[in-house]
């Protein structure tokens, strides 16, 4: 039976970049179409995403849920509300593609109203509980489905109304995608074959190929599709040609190796095998710089956290950090004076912290200082963070400072170290898509998502594009750190995060999944 | 480093000063549904925002007094429940998959959780001090004495000395 793979994804409101996000993301390979495993639920609070609900919302009062399931697989949702007492259900206006069934709504495709929701001051907060089921039929015509539409997307909007004005927003989205052929045997006549040495059984690695074919270049302007793939260690070809005035190259990606990205030379004829051997993960010094006990203990929960979500998303490193309290009140004094307190958080003098005494710096590691500013945090590769996309240091104010210093204020979240990490590891300026938030094929479970980190879903994810960046990029305000810390061999590559082109995949590109 | 403040807030004064005419027509009569739902929208994105991003912050002070009231209520208030019980929720999730704990699941979603409201509250005061007027000072004066954490109530007196 063909495997199938199901990017399952509960998504974006359609107007993403500035709007009421409520964004969850989920993806999972199947080696079969059918069953369908099922769909997660989504907890849906009822009620207005900002606490006055809209500027000239009336008082408290009812909200109406206007469901829209645009579906030909999750033909079906189930949606029960919890915090809602029996007479409060039995008193819920439905209406539409929608019917009451004992304590919960079955919805079909199409439209329907719930309206009469209890939601003011002083109550519990309900949570409609959104459980969207495939349908018996349309999962047994899948295979066909897709063959049809390979785009085919299911999506359910849930929007919240409060009188006219809109309150509130939920989308969700599935995207069924055909999974990657199986190993298969030797072909005949013979194909050109990639050999990663070094993936463990039952291990996978995600590699990016550029090559020539008879096709033409497969670069980073092609699809990825084209040039990325998954493999347990052994990979049939084609026919790879020598690379001509096409890049030749290979990039893999692995959980439990470091990155490796080589040149990859074919001839034109069939047959050749090219093997290449992983390395163990790179172990990055992250020494980390503490006020109080408090701080500490949060500290080590950030990098924890960010040694976690790099490796899993395949940056190719451990971090090996250390947390150390600062020796004296001076120090103290001097890394909350390196650092703005304002709306713009400069980098103002990261001298001082390097040539300080006792030493609260430790050369070519990642240094991380927490202060007692009002901010998130702050990586400090440009001086001053430009509020528009440049791709070059310009004094007097877009100079590079020091990318392996980052500052974590109070009201950081468990994902700022990581995304803060990621600024330091190249991807930057911010405004030169650094931040994913408006890029398109990113929502906001990326870790450079900027906003509604912690209020929706927590940022989990970095693309193949951000991770290879992560991995080779240079700049005039340092590069990668990575490359400059720990692979000082390396020759960086400039790869802005918004651009794109045959040495550069584009940003989006997502992992092969497996 | 006093020219570098200026270019930067003369930019910021630009983009908020485009945006008065909207403002001013709106103060004339009640905002549409339709400026009323962008407006929604602008709040939700700059009170949730992480970063602090001109533009977005630009697109909240272009409605003006129309949303004093809103920005108001989410300095005394904060996040509303269902934000609320949505941070729950995600710091609940988040705190199922570490691999290391160093503090309990309610020290970890209350710490959390406080810097969640905190950012909120100071991302209001913010967006008060950029549009102005007595009703914004009065609140941001009335909440700066109550404020309880250190780190909001600087964020508050900086409001203050900015605000317009």
């Amino acid at each position: 039976m063909k495997a199938f793979l199901l990017a399952v994804g509960l998504g974006l409101y359609p107007t993403l970049t500035v709007g009421l996000n409520y964004a969850m993301r989920l993806t999972a390979c199947i080696p079969s179409a059918v069953p369908v495993p099922p769909f997660v639920t989504a907890p849906i609070p009822v009620g207005c995403e900002i606490v006055d609900c809209c500027p000239g919302c009336p008082g408290p009062g009812p909200i109406e849920w206007r469901i829209r399931l645009d579906t030909k697989v999750a033909t079906r949702a189930e949606l029960r509300f919890e915090g809602l007492s029996k007479a409060q259900l039995g008193k819920l206006k439905i209406s539409g593609a929608a019917k009451r069934d004992g304590d919960r709504i079955l919805l079909r495709s199409g439209n329907a109203r719930v309206g009469g929701i209890p939601h003011g001051a002083g109550r519990p907060v309900a949570v409609g509980m959104l459980q969207p089921v495939a349908g018996d039929q349309a999962t047994r015509r899948l295979p066909r489905l897709l063959r049809d539409a390979p785009d085919l997307t299911d999506r359910i909007l849930v929007d919240q109304f409060m009188g006219p004005f809109l309150v509130n927003t939920f989308s969700w989205t599935w995207v069924p995608r055909p999974c990657i052929e199986p190993p298969r045997k030797p072909p005949t006549p013979a194909e050109d074959k990639l050999m990663v040495d070094g993936v463990a059984a039952g291990d996978e690695v995600s590699v990016m190929l550029y090559s020539r074919t008879s096709a033409g270049c497969k670069d980073g302007t092609s699809s990825a599709a084209d040039t990325t793939f998954s493999t347990t260690g052994e990979k049939w070809l084609g026919n790879r040609l020598s690379a001509g005035s096409c890049r030749s190259e290979v990039g893999v990606f692995s959980k439990k190796h470091a990155m490796k990205w080589e040149p990859l030379a074919w001839t034109d004829l069939p047959g050749d095998t090219r093997t290449i051997k992983l390395d163990p993960l790179i172990n990055a010094a992250l020494n980390i710089w503490v006020a109080t006990d408090a701080d500490r203990e949060v500290a080590e929960e950030h990098a924890q956290k960010a040694q976690d979500l790099f490796l899993a998303n395949r940056v190719g490193v451990r971090l090996d950090w250390k947390v150390e309290k600062l020796p004296n009140a001076n120090a103290v004094q001097i890394v909350n004076s390196a650092v703005g307190a304002d709306l713009f958080s400069d980098c103002l003098d990261l001298a001082t912290i390097r040539n300080a005494v006792p030493s609260i710096y430790v050369a070519n590691t990642l240094n991380v200082y927490y202060v007692n500013k009002t901010w998130t945090g702050r990586n400090c590769a440009i001086k001053i963070v430009p509020t528009s996309c440049i791709t070059s240091p310009s004094a007097p104010h877009f100079v590079a400072a020091d990318a392996n210093i980052t500052f974590i204020g109070t009201t950081a979240n468990p994902t700022t170290l990581a995304h803060e990490l990621g600024h330091a590891y190249g991807l930057r300026p911010a405004t030169c898509s650094g931040h994913t938030n408006g890029v398109a094929g990113f929502s906001s479970d990326n870790i450079m998502w900027p906003t509604n980190s912690s209020s929706t879903i927590p940022r989990t994810t970095l693309s193949l594009g951000q991770v290879f960046r992560m991995n080779t990029h240079g700049d005039g305000w340092g590069g990668t750190m990575l490359i400059r810390n720990n692979i000082p061999a390396r020759v960086p590559q400039p790869c802005f995060p918004h651009l794109s082109g045959p040495a550069c995949p584009q940003l989006k590109v997502p992992w092969p999944l497996p | 480093m006093a020219i570098a403040l200026t270019v930067r807030q003369a930019a910021l004064l630009v983009a908020l000063a485009v945006a008065v005419p909207t403002a001013l027509t709106q103060q004339s009569g009640k905002p549409s549904i339709e400026q009323t739902e962008q407006a929604t929208r602008a709040l939700a994105t700059w009170l949730e925002s992480d970063d602090f991003d001109p533009d977005h912050l630009a697109l909240v002070t272009k409605h003006g007094e129309v949303v004093v009231p809103s920005l108001i209520a989410a300095l005394e208030r904060g996040p509303s429940p269902a934000k609320r019980e949505l941070v729950r929720r995600s710091l609940d999730a988040d705190y199922e998959a570490l691999t290391r704990r160093v503090r309990s699941r309610t020290e970890y979603v209350q710490h959390y959780m406080a810097n969640f409201e905190a950012l909120h509250r100071i991302r209001a005061a913010q967006a008060l001090s950029s549009i102005g007027g007595p009703a914004a000072r009065n609140a941001l004066e009335i909440y700066a004495a109550k404020a309880e954490r250190d780190d909001l109530r600087s964020a508050l007196r900086l409001a203050l000395e900015r605000i317009k």
